[in-house]
C-alpha cells in the first residue's frame, strides 16, 4: 500500500504541493506559537512570576488553539479541492477492484506522510515563528524574564505533530467523502449535488446561535453585577459567537451574499458575466476562496470595535496581530492556495472561451473580476459585521453607535480591504498569465 | 499541384501548411507533422478529414483554425490570409465567423446552456436573438435542459449543445474534431445529422474523424497518411473511405520500413 501511496503523491505533486504548503505554515505558524508559549512558561517560572506563567498559557494557548484551527480549515480546503481533481483516478481504482475502505485507508495515509513532512519542514520555521510571538508580547508589555528561543530535541516533535494533527482532523471527513463518491459519478466528472448542512454541522450550528443568544441577552438587555464593562462584554463574546457561526454557515451566507452584491453592479460586458457566472457556479470554491479572507476582516473589524467601546481600551492592528497574527497567515495562505488548486479548471473554461473567439485580454479581465468578486465579498461581508458589532457593542457599552464607527481606524480597516483585494487578483493575474502561456487547444484535448 | 475539389470556390485554401513540433526531451529537434500541404475546401459543403491515428489530420485542423501554430505556409479562409492576423484581428475573426464542435470539453462549465449557446455572439460583441437560441435548443431536443450547467448534462447531450452554439450562431465555417468520437451510435447519428444538414444553412463544415462511415457522410473526404494528403476522393461510399485510409496508412508503413 505504501508504494501506492508514495506514487501517488508522486504523480499528483503539483496538486499536494499545496496542502503541503498549508499543512507547513500551519505547522510552523501553531508550532511556533506553542514553543513561544513554553519558552515564556518556563521562564516566568525560573523568575516565580505566577501571574506571567498564567498570562503566557492563556494568550498562548488562544493563539495555538485559534492558529490549529486555521490550520484544520485551510488544509480540509486544500485536501477538498486536491481531491475532487484526482476522483477520477479513485474511481478507476474502485473499479479494479480496491475496496472503498482501502481506498480511504490510502487516502489517509497519504495525509498522514504530508503532514509529516510538512512538520519536518516547518521545525526550522517555528523557531523563527517562536522568536518573532515572543518580540510580540515583549512589545505589548508583557515581562518575560528574558525569555528566548533556543533549539530542543522536542521542538521537531512538536512541530511534525501540528503538522499531522491538521491533516488528519482537516482531511479525514474529505478523504472519508472522497471515498464514497459513486465511481460512475467520479468518471463522468458529475459535480457533487448541492451540500446541505450536515447533522454534524447543523448541531454546531445551534450551539453556536444558543451562544449568540445567551451572551446578547445580557449584554444588551440585563443590568448586571459588572456594570458596562461586563455587558460590553458579553456583547463581545456575543459577536464572537455569531461571526463563528456565519463563517461555518459559508455557503448558505456568502453564496446569498456574493450574488446580491454582484446582482448590483450594471456592467453587462462578457468579462465580468463569465467572471460572475463561474463564481456563482462553483459555490463551494467560492466560498472555499472567500471564507479566510472574511475571517481576518471580520476579526480585526470586530476587535477594533472591542478596543474602542472599551473604558480605556485600545485594539490597534499592532494588539490584533499579537492575537490572530498567525492566524491571518494560516488563513491568508489557504485562501491563495485554493485559487491556485482551481487553475486547471479555469484553464479549460478559459481556453472554451479563447477558441469560441475572445479577444485578447478578455480571460485576464474576467479572472481579475473573478478575483475582485471573491474579494468584494469577503469585504462587503467584513463590513456588515462590524456594523452589526459596532451597534451591539454600543448598545452594551451604552455609547452613540455613530461615535463607536466614527472612532474605527478607517484607515486600517480600508488598507486591509485593499490588501485582500489586491491579494486576491494578483493570484488570479498570475494565474491568468500562466493560462494565456498554454495554447488553447492542449487545453481542451482530453 | 493542390488537392482541390470539384466547387469553384474555395472557402479555405492553404498553401505549403506544413507545421513541426519539438520533440519532448531532445533540445531543439522537431518532429514534422504536416509537410507542406496544398488543400482546397470548398464553400458550403460537408468535407471530411480522415486517416490513421498520428497521420495529422487533427493538426491540420488546428492549424486550418489558428488554433495551432504553422511553422510555414498560408492559411487563407473566407479569402484572409489568418495567418498574417494579429492575435486580436483573429480572435475577432474567429468570433465573427467560425464555430467548433470538439470531442470533448466544449462548453464552459460555468455557463449554462443558453449562455453556452449565446456566448460566440456575446463575445462578438452582438447578442444572437433570444428566439433563435431557444429555436436551436428545441431543434437539438435541449430545451428542457437550458438552465442546466454542463457538469449535469451526459456526453450526447454536452455535444447536442456544442451543435446548437453552431447552429443558433451560423457561423460560415465549422471546425468539427472527432465530434462523434466520445458519443454512442444514437448519439454520434444525431451529431453527424446535424453537420451534414449545416451546408443547406449556407456553412462550411470541416470535420476530422476516424470513423470511415462518419466521413462517407460527407460531400467530399481528405484522406492523410504521415502529414500529407493521400487523396482526395467523394463522400458517400464508406467502403471507399476505408480502403483509402488503409491504402494511406499502408502507403505510410512502406515508407516508414524503407526509410
Amino acid at each position: 500500500m505504501i508504494r501506492l501511496v508514495l506514487s501517488d503523491i508522486r504523480l499528483q505533486a503539483s496538486m499536494w504541493w499545496w496542502t503541503l504548503l498549508c499543512a507547513t505554515v500551519g505547522a510552523a505558524c501553531s508550532a511556533g506559537s506553542a514553543i513561544a508559549m513554553f519558552t515564556a512558561v518556563s521562564a516566568a517560572r525560573a523568575a516565580g512570576d505566577a501571574r506571567m506563567v498564567s498570562a503566557s498559557i492563556a494568550l498562548g494557548g488562544n493563539i495555538v488553539f485559534f492558529t490549529v484551527l486555521a490550520a484544520v480549515g485551510i488544509v480540509a480546503s486544500a485536501v477538498g479541492l486536491t481531491l475532487t481533481t484526482q476522483r477520477r483516478e479513485h474511481a478507476l481504482w474502485v473499479i479494479l477492484g480496491i475496496p472503498r475502505h482501502r481506498v480511504r485507508s490510502i487516502l489517509r495515509t497519504e495525509m498522514v506522510v504530508l503532514g509529516a513532512v510538512a512538520g519536518a519542514l516547518a521545525a526550522p520555521l517555528a523557531l523563527l515563528v517562536a522568536g518573532v510571538t515572543l518580540a510580540q508580547w515583549k512589545g505589548t508589555g508583557l515581562e518575560l524574564h528574558g525569555a528566548s528561543v533556543g533549539f530542543r530535541f522536542w521542538y521537531v516533535g512538536a512541530s511534525v505533530l501540528f503538522g499531522l494533527v491538521p491533516c488528519l482532523l482537516g482531511g479525514w471527513g474529505v478523504t472519508r467523502r472522497a471515498a464514497r463518491t459513486p465511481e460512475m459519478r467520479a468518471f463522468r466528472d458529475y459535480s457533487d449535488p448541492p451540500a446541505r448542512p450536515g447533522v454534524a454541522r447543523a448541531g454546531l450550528a445551534l450551539c453556536l446561535l444558543a451562544g449568540v443568544v445567551g451572551m446578547w441577552v445580557p449584554g444588551l438587555g440585563l443590568e448586571l453585577k459588572g456594570g458596562l464593562a461586563q455587558r460590553t462584554a458579553f456583547a463581545f463574546a456575543g459577536n464572537l459567537f455569531l461571526v463563528c457561526l456565519l463563517l461555518l454557515m459559508g455557503p448558505w451566507v456568502l453564496t446569498p451574499l456574493m450574488k446580491l452584491w454582484t446582482a448590483l453592479v450594471p456592467s453587462r460586458g462578457v468579462a465580468w458575466h463569465l467572471a460572475v457566472q463561474s463564481c456563482r457556479a462553483r459555490a463551494t470554491r467560492s466560498v472555499t476562496t472567500v471564507l479566510p479572507f472574511a475571517l481576518s476582516l471580520s476579526f480585526v473589524g470586530l476587535f477594533m470595535v472591542m478596543g474602542k467601546a472599551m473604558p480605556g481600551g485600545s485594539a490597534g492592528l499592532d494588539n490584533i496581530l499579537v492575537v490572530l497574527g498567525w492566524v491571518f497567515v494560516v488563513s491568508w495562505v489557504g485562501g491563495l492556495a485554493v485559487i491556485a488548486l482551481v487553475g486547471r479548471e479555469r484553464a479549460r473554461d478559459s481556453a472554451v472561451v479563447t477558441v469560441a473567439g475572445a479577444r485578447p485580454g478578455v480571460v485576464t479581465r474576467s479572472m481579475v473580476y473573478e478575483g475582485a468578486i471573491y474579494a468584494g465579498t469577503a469585504i462587503v461581508f467584513g463590513a456588515l459585521f462590524v456594523a452589526v458589532s459596532s451597534l451591539t457593542i454600543a448598545l452594551g457599552a451604552r455609547i452613540d453607535v455613530v461615535r463607536v464607527l466614527a472612532g474605527l481606524p478607517w484607515a486600517t480597516l480600508g488598507a486591509l480591504a485593499a490588501g485582500t483585494l489586491v491579494t486576491t487578483c494578483l493570484a488570479l493575474v498570475l494565474q491568468a498569465a500562466r493560462v494565456s502561456r498554454t495554447v488553447a487547444v492542449r487545453a481542451l484535448r482530453p | 499541384m493542390p488537392f482541390s475539389t470539384t466547387a469553384p470556390v474555395p472557402c479555405i485554401r492553404l498553401r505549403g501548411l506544413r507545421t513541426e513540433f519539438p520533440i519532448p526531451g531532445r533540445r531543439g529537434e522537431t518532429t514534422r507533422v504536416l509537410h507542406d500541404i496544398d488543400l482546397e475546401i470548398p464553400e458550403g459543403r460537408l468535407t471530411a478529414v480522415v486517416g490513421p491515428s498520428g497521420s495529422g489530420k487533427s493538426t491540420l485542423l488546428l492549424c486550418t483554425a489558428g488554433l495551432e501554430r504553422a511553422t510555414a505556409g498560408s492559411v487563407e479562409i473566407l479569402g484572409t490570409d489568418v495567418r498574417s492576423l494579429s492575435p486580436r484581428k483573429q480572435a475577432a475573426f474567429r468570433s465573427e465567423n467560425i464555430g467548433f464542435v470538439f470531442q470533448e470539453y466544449n462548453l464552459v462549465s460555468s455557463l449554462t446552456v443558453e449562455d453556452n449557446i449565446a456566448l460566440p455572439a456575446r463575445l462578438a460583441g452582438r447578442r444572437v436573438p433570444r428566439a433563435r437560441v431557444e429555436d436551436a435548443m428545441a431543434r437539438l431536443g435541449i430545451a428542457k435542459h437550458a438552465r442546466r450547467r454542463p457538469d449535469r448534462l451526459s456526453g450526447g447531450e454536452r455535444q447536442r449543445v456544442a451543435v446548437a452554439r453552431v447552429v443558433a450562431n451560423q457561423p460560415r465555417i465549422v471546425f468539427a474534431d472527432e465530434p462523434t468520437g466520445a458519443l454512442d451510435l444514437k448519439s454520434g447519428h444525431v451529431v453527424l445529422d446535424w453537420l451534414q444538414a449545416l451546408p443547406a444553412q449556407g456553412s462550411t463544415v470541416l470535420m476530422v474523424t476516424h470513423d470511415p462511415h462518419a466521413a462517407a457522410r460527407a460531400d467530399q473526404v481528405v484522406v492523410m497518411g504521415s502529414g500529407r494528403v493521400h487523396a482526395v476522393i467523394p463522400g458517400g461510399d464508406s467502403h471507399a473511405v476505408g480502403d483509402a485510409v488503409l491504402a494511406a496508412q499502408s502507403a505510410d508503413e512502406a515508407g516508414g520500413e524503407e526509410s
